[in-house]
């Protein structure tokens, strides 16, 4: 009984640990100053992630950047989707995650096969799925 | 010292070097990356004041071309302000006009040197910023501005991971060690716990063995004595009342009796004494003793004893004059008078006894032979032990008194016994 207990609450560790790197990425906002702007091809994008933002992996040159979009449901209501192999150009801010990968959390993504552009955020780094209340002005 | 508390003070002077050794790593790193954060913000602040001073300030988006080539993937942001704060240029163009809170940026215009320090940002990274004062033409006049490189500290606080990696395997070892030596100490304490249990045992086992020895050893000349006085005490008291004639044959047979009963009296009080010298914890005065002329005195006292007259012994003595020992003379003689008249009772009438002294390296190796019948094995390894005898009359403790004493001495003491030839060795 007792080991079974101590199996539970180590399980219970696990899943918080997970979650805190999970919700890690969510608790991020947007931050100006960093912003830039990257153009390259998709490499790796699934649309059925629901763990954490919607992300996919780029590659610029010889550097892979992983760009988080925002939550599943928002591309769904926006019809939002993207292949792998698309030319991209993504507008976003720039930081490093704790595994040391160079992260951007955009702000508009320009799909240059399409030529359709997403918009995540507002100018301000707001984001669009949070309503006009939530937005806030620059720092 | 105990072997647990040498043990404890390696492992704490251990563990005080190896924590001093994490304490000066983790400062090293920290301080390694500092460094490496701060050259390498002064060299993309001095190449982009040469670079501004070149182009000067009309390419709104120098900044913005800079960090899009990802060249300086380590940089966060840049930024060219002015004394007001207001911001000429910025890495992010939208930036461009705003201002920035002056007093900020105050004691920079005012000091005209750099600055560093870790700015937290909304992505809740924190960059290093290094704040960089350059004068620039603006407008065909020279200017002082603040130029801002924020660059992401990751790949210089790869040093700090990797020395916090060593950190942690070296904490994990210096736990292990403490784990493992508590484990080995309470092993320890468990051996010494059976040890003593063990030896406990050993001591009751060897108290009844004595205890049956001993009342073996007593009851036999008791039974005589009391057979004997049982005897001659009905042979008197017939006598007294005229069953029995009193004559010359009963005052013989009473003397063979009282005999026997002295005799057996004597055994008694012989034991009672050799178990008192064998129990009794003595403390030897030491005192260089000339071996030859104590071989010489032993001889000459053993001479005395009726045993030498019986079996008239060759007798030859080997040692050189003069040798000394450092060592008790008393219980010397008595050790060797012990071994002498024990090979006097081995041997056969007009057997040999080799007495032999010698100096081997830095020892002294005394050694009592005699060419009497061989010691099996099996019996070699209990002659020492107390009450073990094969003669009749032995009281089974002179090799025992004989070990004690050699072993007090500082010596020890063993058995050697071929076919026609048993030595006891004593090596000092």
């Amino acid at each position: 009984m007792r080991k079974i207990t101590l199996l539970y609450l180590f399980l219970f560790f696990l899943f918080l640990l997970y979650s805190s790197f999970v919700f890690a990425n969510w608790t991020r906002c947007y931050d100006p100053n960093t912003e830039v702007t990257v153009q390259g091809k998709i490499t790796f994008f699934d649309p059925y992630h629901r763990g954490g933002p919607q992300r996919f992996w780029l590659q610029v040159d010889d550097k892979r950047i992983l760009v988080f979009l925002a939550p599943w449901w928002f591309l769904e209501k926006k019809k939002i989707t993207f292949k792998v192999g698309d030319e991209v150009e993504v507008v976003g801010c720039k930081f490093y995650n704790d595994a040391g990968q160079i992260c951007l959390i955009a702000r508009k993504v320009v799909d240059l096969t399409t030529q359709k552009t997403y918009i995540f955020r507002h100018p301000n780094g707001t984001p669009c799925w949070r309503g006009k209340r939530h937005q806030r002005p620059y720092q | 010292m105990r072997p647990y508390k040498g043990l404890l003070l390696f492992l704490f002077v251990l563990s005080f070097f190896m924590l001093f050794n994490i304490y000066r790593l983790h400062r090293f790193a920290l301080e390694a990356a500092s460094r490496l954060l701060e050259t390498r913000g002064f060299d993309i602040a001095v190449n982009l004041e040469f670079l501004l001073q070149d182009k000067g300030l009309q390419d709104k988006q120098l900044f913005k071309n800079i960090l899009n080539s990802l060249c300086w993937p380590d940089l966060a942001y840049l930024a060219l302000i002015r004394e007001d704060g207001s911001i000429v240029l910025h890495s992010n163009p939208n930036l461009i006009g705003h201002r920035l809170n002056p007093s900020s940026i105050r004691d920079i215009f005012k000091t005209k040197h750099p600055r560093y320090y870790y700015q937290p940002l909304l992505t809740q990274e924190k960059v290093f910023v290094f704040d960089f004062p350059c004068h620039l033409h603006e407008k065909k006049k020279i200017r002082y501005f603040l130029l801002r490189v924020a660059l992401h500290p990751y790949p210089a606080f790869q040093v700090i991971k990797q020395a916090r990696l060593q950190i942690g395997i070296m904490l994990f070892v210096l736990v292990f060690l403490w784990a493992l030596a508590i484990y080995v100490w309470r092993l320890w304490q468990k051996n010494l716990v059976l040890q003593q249990r063990i030896w406990r045992q050993r001591q009751l086992a060897s108290l009844g063995e004595m205890a049956a020895i001993l009342a073996h050893e007593i009851r036999n000349p008791l039974a005589k004595i009391k057979g004997f006085a049982q005897l001659h005490k009905e042979r008197l008291g017939e006598a007294i009342f005229g069953k029995r004639p009193l004559n010359a044959q009963l005052f013989i047979d009473l003397q063979i009796g009282l005999s026997t009963i002295v005799e057996n009296t004597a055994q008694l009080e012989r034991l009672a004494n050799e178990l008192l010298t064998f129990a009794r914890e003595e403390k030897f005065k030491e005192e260089e003793v000339d071996l030859f002329s104590l071989c010489q005195e032993v001889i000459e006292e053993l001479k005395h004893l009726s045993v030498w007259s019986e079996k008239n012994p060759v007798l030859s003595v080997d040692c050189p004059q003069p040798l000394y020992l450092k060592t008790n003379r008393e219980k010397m003689k008595q050790v060797l008078i012990n071994l002498l008249q024990n090979a006097l009772e081995a041997i056969e009438k007009g057997g040999e006894i080799k007495l032999m002294a010698k100096k081997e390296r830095r020892r002294i190796i005394l050694s009592v032979c005699n060419n009497g019948p061989i010691i099996p094995p099996s019996e070699q390894t209990k002659i020492f032990q107390p009450f073990f005898t094969t003669k009749a009359k032995g009281t089974g403790l002179g090799l025992a008194i004989a070990k004690k004493w050699v072993e007090a001495i500082g010596g020890e003491i063993d058995v050697e016994s071929h076919p026609n030839r048993t030595c006891f060795v004593m090596r000092f």
